[in-house]
């Protein structure tokens, strides 16, 4: 059995879903195929999303996939010094709180409604290729393997990607550039003035590399998780060590008792040389596209898919042949949008994991006295250059 | 009174290169990325090593429920 489409996206998470819809809107024959037996469950993921992604995907609001709506970011030093910023200039991750099960449903319903196909509990088993072009892929569905051709193979398949790698795309990271993270959903959490109105980020020693997230689900349960980086963990289990510790110092969460545990890994490398190849294209988290300080990428991933979905559809209007030339444009148009945040945001990090927590606790008291106005990598710099040209030697030449 | 343990589920599947819990592993695929060698495969069920593995370890530290370890009988081996 062989069936022939115009665009297989592999993966139906945002990205996927995304790319997949902006394809149909173009009038692409698309099918768009899941591993999972369900979309966008089992859940691997901190949740928060920026509210002004939603406009630019334009994905309408639906109040079934939005848990809770904070006010901000409050960010936390290992002494306890606080900064508290307003959820417009707070990241990408900032604003809204996802029931994200809920969130990937209805972007793959956004992908039907648009016209694609799409089939869950079946799974990419192979590429197809010709003469070093892809031409489709192979995939188990059920008890049945078989050929699916298409003219471009969109590989939204997350951090895991195999379909790139399949392609000879090259997505290998260092171990300073993988994150492995751990989350815990606890409910019965004190309350707190604050709580659940901002999604609070701990730096410092308490997660190496990396930070402690609490995001709130509703007024007694949250979201606590962690990512370290790869390079700094030493033994097996020691996620699980480092989050449990913080969860036993939080007063909030000494009754608090569980609901989900989530795992997984981030990318926090620099963008990716390549993204498309002759017949082929990668999105979302397969592509890298996550933001490496903040490990967000839900946004991200929305906005490459929607650019790339575009460019799909006006390949097909004019007859393109989806080559790496045809392609160009998404390559182009993402990059536009997001390489020189991701680079950034790669070198910020890089210099960040260098601090001890005296310098966070110095840092953050400086941050929250100067009242800055957006937590841009730019602006703390120029704050802390001003208070602390010593702290600020390893910055200088991003400034 | 000594309490008894009647059964045992085996639950560690160990194929000489390296040794997965499944009643651990959350099929999350962190340890599928971070392979540098692409030796991991992964579905629904269950979680293999091919031959490309060159037991680096990497897997090992990245899996956030420590179902991953090195064979029985590796001097890094955690596995009783």
């Amino acid at each position: 059995m062989t069936l022939k489409y115009d665009v297989v996206v592999v993966g139906a998470g945002p990205a996927g879903s995304s790319a997949a819809r902006y394809a149909a809107l173009g009038g692409c024959n698309t099918l768009m195929i899941e591993k999972r037996q369900e979309i966008g469950s089992p859940v691997r993921c901190g949740e928060g999303i920026a509210r002004h992604f939603l406009d630019d995907c334009g994905i309408p609001y639906e109040n079934k996939w939005v848990a809770q709506e904070v006010k901000g970011a409050k960010i936390i030093s290992p002494a306890g010094n606080v900064l508290k910023i307003d959820e417009k200039h707070a990241g990408n991750e900032v604003g809204i709180v996802l029931e994200r099960d809920a969130f990937d449903k209805a972007c793959a319903k956004l992908a039907a409604k648009a016209g694609s196909e799409i089939w869950v509990k079946t799974t990419a088993v192979g590429l197809l290729k010709d003469d070093g072009r892809v031409t489709g892929v192979r995939v188990k569905r059920l008890e049945e393997e078989f050929n699916i051709e298409a003219d471009c193979v969109v590989a939204a398949d997350g951090y895991e990607s195999q379909v790139g790698r399949w392609a000879g795309m090259k997505t290998l990271m260092k171990a300073g550039d993988i994150t492995g993270t751990l989350q815990y959903r606890l409910t019965n959490i004190e309350p707190d003035p604050d709580f659940p109105h901002y999604c609070e980020f701990f730096l410092g020693t308490c997660a190496p590399a990396g930070y402690i997230w609490v995001f709130p689900k509703d007024e007694c349960t949250a979201n606590v998780g962690l990512g370290i980086s790869l390079d700094r963990l030493k033994n097996k289990m020691d996620l699980k060590m480092y989050l449990d510790a913080f969860c036993k110092k939080d007063p909030r969460m000494k009754r608090a008792q569980f609901l989900d545990m989530v795992t997984g890994g981030v990318s926090t490398c620099p963008p990716i040389k390549e993204t498309v190849r002759d017949g082929i294209a990668m999105v979302g988290d397969a592509a890298r596209h996550i933001d490496p300080i903040t490990g967000g990428g839900i946004g991200n991933g929305c906005l490459a898919g929607m650019i790339l979905g575009k460019v799909l559809s006006e390949i097909k209007e004019r007859g393109g042949t989806y080559s790496k030339e045809d392609l160009q444009p998404y390559e182009k148009g993402w990059r536009a949008e997001l390489e020189e945040t991701l680079y950034r945001n790669w070198m910020a990090k890089n210099k960040l994991v260098t601090l001890s927590d005296e310098d966070f606790d110095k840092i953050i008291a400086t941050l929250s006295t100067a009242g800055i106005e957006k937590l841009s990598v730019h602006a703390m710099l120029k704050v802390i250059k001003e208070r602390h040209p010593d702290l600020v030697a390893k910055f200088a030449d991003m400034i | 009174m000594p309490t008894e343990l009647v059964s045992l589920r085996p639950n560690v599947r160990d194929n000489g290169l390296m040794a997965i819990d499944d009643m651990l592993c959350m099929h999350c695929g962190a340890c599928v990325g971070t392979c540098p060698t692409n030796a991991i495969f992964l579905n629904e069920v269950y979680l293999t090593f091919n031959e490309d593995c060159t037991q680096c370890g990497m897997c090992v530290k990245v899996c956030p429920v420590g179902a991953i370890d090195y064979p029985h009988g590796h001097k890094l081996t955690q596995l009783k």
